[in-house]
């Protein structure tokens, strides 16, 4: 790919890497066998079609290879050029066996900035937002692994806002990767798209101060998506460390990128550059200071690394660029302790040499400048070597040693489990010790890379989107819902009730009372409601009801097929509840809880009933959309109708009411003696099915009212 | 999402009080505890204390001193302009309690600074000596209202144009010879609260001061406002700004405090010539 001169682009701050021409991509696209096995597609954290956008990117149809990028991934702009390929897609491209391997990220790249470019009005299709039903999620930092996973959620139809500590949006997209790597304007272009997925973007908003995750619950949002990145710098912890002119990597990069302190004093954010600049690291974020120090105007810059280039952590094209543009290379050297001068300016560092050791897992060298960095798996340790101390004259350093876990936001968070480092603990559904809190991202891993940010998000989107329906079905929103202030119910016969209201229809009011009991009241009764006068004292969820194991069995990477979840009830009694992935919609739903056989393109009266009682009870919503969406997705799912799989004997439906949201109930009993329920209902204006499996009909009569009253619990709006 | 002024108004040739749309902070806000204020898309995020809130209104209010460049832009906006970004409340706020006989001392805009920390105090039940100071009579602001909020107030001027003459510490050290103090806080130039430390120090008076630095994201990600405390790196944004004044390296804060001082000269110059309507005439 064609860069900028050296000699021209260590004076500027535009973008060093120029990208590939129309030509030349078609060119290289050509070069791709269209492996049937494609190892690519296994090598990328997000799993893009990689042969079928190349493909499209041979026949020139590069509209339709950025739609086939953009089904996997929603920063393609951004990850063509900051991913680490060599390591992921073209490492297990076949042609790397004996030629170049395609260049992979370059196409993705020159895909993406077509799409910047042109904006094609049907290629660059905005993602498919289905009807959101309401359901609000909060993420939290709109880095990689924030952006990707709120856009994942808003294509499932999701009401999603992010919520970002600083001005802009983007993360260590925007504050970290400077502009000649990363142009702002991609950045931008790439979060616009997600924007136009529906996602709500609010910065300047810390969670944690500005408002707390349980206010946020307050404010009905359901499940969080923690993705705060690693934004604690870490100093070497030796002697001097807090002269002037030394910065974590941290400092150094956010007032150069975010705040644009290259153009002080036209911007206000200054940063103060010295002639000879040291940093002390060798990783993305090291190589991207020290060449930012050189467009700021440093005559001599040194990376001073501990180990050898074999052990960098940085990309190779990184690595490369910076010895063209002159970067000096101090290796297997470490810093012991920096002296300034009597007005507190660092004039020099004492530097050791180091030699490499044996890979072994054995902890860092305390207060040796090597103490806070961490040995890596198989990578041989750096050991100082007696009496090789010497001095390099330096007026500025930059510390690019790595970034820990921000505490600000766990610190706020009662119950959530760190590490002994100060990650957040999660188990294999990316869930935190705290229900319905996820995390993901470097503020789970430490700090890695962009992609594996992503992937980390998608994958979490998915389970989300998972719990959530858990929910739903079990009413466990309701149960779990943190417990806001309480509230005084005034009833019109004089009595007061203090509680939660949980669920409200026209016709009745669903209270959850001091001490986590259900009761109902016709909502013509209540005279006020104030909460005000309620006691402080949080209403307590009803504890008693818990989840005890979740098990997912996953048929693909992201999206986890059948998910169940064994609820202990209050009764005592475990009830194992199972989610099929497919009743999300009932587009995906077809023919999985198909009762009875019917001929394609008949109603089946189940629908009708529902659909007339739907119409009966909400003539003010314009519910012709809904019967049109209902019958078109109904004659979808008699195409693929699949054989009921139990035997019909004792299979009863019922018209109930949850909330005032008609439902219908249809029980089955298998041949195997099991009971199945499934619900079926309209919330919004999507239709859902829930089923429940229970093991003996015994369990099930005990625990159904219990299930009921969960159901019933849910704050289920119409229209 | 931007924030209006909804009032403003000179307290002195230097200090403005500004009120401030801001629900989200208004609600949560505690004493000792700032906002990040940035005026447009160029600005620097600066550091500003909440000298007030009103949960009810949704606003804040700000009381700053137009003396680097941007305080000064700031100082330019009028009532019914914007700033672009607010974020807060930052900090930790204030939790002394009822420590029982409590002297607040406060220099320059320090004393708008002390006023929220005294409405603190007393709330809290504690006996409160206000000893605020400033060169003259002209600079001295908010008297009536820390009188409110004061067991007793003492003022000091530099040339004695107000109250007693000289510096805070010579009331301070009276008070200390003539009464019994359980806790002191410190607030204004950083010379003062160093001083202030070291006078309360052999008395073994724990001192309480509130740090004030150049900050970039004020949430512990950047590090610009380290300080070393007790032997330890700490940051002024996320473990402050209120610090044990016994335990701050005052010779190293000190230093610090000036790594940018050549470039504040650089912005006052391009003020200057690029934003003349922002200098004050006196």
């Amino acid at each position: 790919m064609n860069t900028q001169d050296p000699k021209v682009r260590i004076k500027n701050f535009e973008e060093v890497a120029l990208g590939l021409t129309a030509a030349e991509a078609v060119k290289e696209a050509k070069r791709c066998l269209n492996c049937k096995k494609a190892a690519c597609v296994g090598g990328c954290p997000v799993e893009i079609n990689i042969p079928a956008f190349i493909q499209y990117v041979a026949k020139g149809e590069f509209d339709n290879a950025l739609a086939k990028i953009r089904e996997k991934n929603f920063l393609p702009a951004v990850c063509g050029r900051v991913c680490p390929q060599e390591d992921q897609c073209e490492k297990v491209c076949v042609l790397n066996k004996k030629h170049m391997p395609v260049g992979i990220g370059d196409l993705e790249r020159f895909v993406a900035d077509w799409g910047v470019e042109h904006r094609p009005e049907t290629g660059d299709r905005r993602p498919e937002t289905i009807g959101k039903d309401g359901m609000k999620v909060a993420v939290i930092g709109s880095g990689p692994s924030g952006i990707t996973c709120a856009g994942e959620l808003a294509r499932m139809g999701y009401d999603v806002t992010i919520f970002e500590s600083l001005h802009k949006p983007g993360g260590v997209l925007t504050y970290g990767i400077p502009e000649f790597r990363l142009p702002k304007k991609i950045v931008g272009a790439d979060i616009d798209f997600v924007q136009s997925a529906g996602v709500k973007i609010e910065s300047s908003f810390l969670v944690g101060r500005t408002k707390t995750i349980d206010e946020l619950r307050s404010d009905g949002f359901r499940a969080f998506f923690v993705g705060i990145g690693a934004g604690l710098p870490y100093f070497l912890g030796v002697d001097g460390e807090s002269l002037n002119g030394i910065y974590s990597a941290n400092e150094f990069l956010t007032r150069t990128n975010l705040m644009k302190s290259y153009l002080f004093p036209e911007y206000d954010t200054p940063v103060r550059i010295g002639k000879i600049v040291g940093v002390i690291g060798a990783g993305n974020v090291a190589m991207d200071s020290a060449r930012c120090a050189l467009r700021l105007g440093a005559e001599t810059v040194y990376i001073i690394y501990r180990r050898t280039e074999k052990e960098m952590p940085a990309r190779l094209d990184e690595i490369r660029r910076a010895k063209e543009e002159g970067i000096k290379f101090e290796l297997l050297t470490h810093a012991v302790k920096f002296s300034g001068d009597e007005k507190g300016w660092v004039k020099e560092a004492v530097l050791m040499r180091n030699e490499l050791g044996s890979p072994d897992a054995s902890g860092p060298l305390a207060g040796s400048g090597l103490s806070r960095a961490k040995p890596r798996d198989g990578r041989r340790r750096p050991v100082p070597i007696k009496g090789s101390e010497f001095t390099m004259k330096l007026d500025t350093v930059v510390c690019a040693i790595g970034q820990g876990p921000n505490p600000l936001l766990p610190r706020t968070l009662a119950g959530l489990n760190l590490n002994e480092d100060g990650n957040i603990v999660v188990d294999k559904d990316h869930m935190t010790s705290i229900e319905g809190v996820f995390a993901g991202g470097d503020i789970v891993t430490g700090a890695a890379t962009v992609i594996s940010a992503m992937g980390a998000g998608k994958k979490a989107a998915a389970v989300i989107d998972a719990w959530l329906k858990a929910c739903i079905v079990c009413g466990l929103i309701a149960l779990f819902s943190s417990a806001a202030g309480a509230e005084t119910i005034y009833l019109k016969s004089g009595e007061k009730v203090t509680g939660k209201i949980v669920g409200q229809s026209g016709k009745s009011t669903m209270i959850r009372d001091e001490s986590g009991a259900y009761k109902s009241y016709s909502t013509g009764e209540i005279e006020k409601i104030s909460k005000e006068d309620a006691p402080k004292e949080p209403i307590p969820a009803a504890s008693k009801t818990s989840v005890t194991d979740r098990e997912t069995k996953k048929d693909d990477k992201f999206y986890p097929y059948e998910s169940s979840y064994s609820v202990k009830l209050e009764g005592g009694s475990t009830v194992k509840i199972s989610l099929p992935q497919q009743w999300k919609r009932l587009k995906q739903l077809s023919g999985t809880f198909v009762i009875g056989e019917f001929e394609k393109n008949t109603k089946p009266k189940a629908l009708l009933d529902l659909m007339s009682i739907y119409d009966k009870r909400y003539e003010k919503y314009n519910t012709n959309l809904l019967r049109k969406k209902l019958l078109e997705d109904f004659s979808n799912r008699t195409k693929e109708r699949r054989v009921e799989p139990y035997d019909k004997t004792g299979v009863t439906e019922e018209y109930s009411d949850l909330s005032g949201v008609p439902c219908l109930t249809v029980t089955v009993q298998g041949s195997d003696g099991k009971i199945h329920k499934i619900i079926h209902f309209v919330k919004g204006s999507e239709f859902y099915s829930v089923t429940f499996n229970v093991y003996s009909k015994d369990d099930f009569e005990k625990e159904w009212p219990i299930i009921e009253q969960s159901l019933n619990a849910m704050e289920i709006q119409p229209g | 999402m931007s924030h209006k002024i909804l009032d403003k108004v000179r307290l002195n040739p230097l200090i403005w009080k500004m009120v401030l749309e801001a629900p989200l902070v208004a609600r949560q806000a505690k004493a000792g505890q700032f906002v990040i204020v940035k005026i447009d898309e160029k600005g620097e995020r600066i550091p500003l204390t909440i000298n007030d809130n009103d949960p009810s209104s949704g606003t804040i209010t700000i009381i700053f001193q137009a003396a680097g460049a941007t305080t000064k832009r700031l100082g330019c906006l009028k009532t019914g302009d914007v700033v672009s970004d607010l974020l807060g409340p930052l900090g930790k706020e204030t939790g002394f309690g009822k420590a029982g006989r409590v002297v607040l001392v406060a220099g320059g805009v320090g004393i708008a600074e002390i006023l929220p920390i005294a409405k603190y105090a007393k709330k809290e039940g504690n006996y409160v000596l206000t000893i605020i100071g400033s060169r003259t009579k002209d600079l001295l602001i908010l008297e009536t209202e820390l009188k409110t909020y004061s067991d007793k107030l003492v003022v000091a001027t530099d040339d004695g144009s107000c109250g007693v003459k000289g510096l805070v510490l010579d009331p301070l050290k009276e008070a200390m010879a003539s009464e019994r103090f359980d806790l002191c806080y410190c607030v204004g130039p950083d010379i003062m609260m160093k001083a202030v430390s070291e006078t309360t120090k052999p008395c073994a008076l724990k001192t309480l001061v509130s740090l004030d630095s150049n900050m970039v994201d004020a949430t512990g990600m950047c590090g610009t406002c380290r300080v070393t405390v007790g032997g330890k790196t700490l940051f002024v944004c996320v473990d402050g700004p209120e610090f044990d004044g016994h335990l701050v390296d005052w010779d190293g804060f000190l230093k610090r405090q000036k790594r940018f001082a050549e470039e504040e000269k650089k912005a006052m110059e391009y003020l200057e010539s690029h934003h003349k309507d922002c200098i004050y005439k006196k």
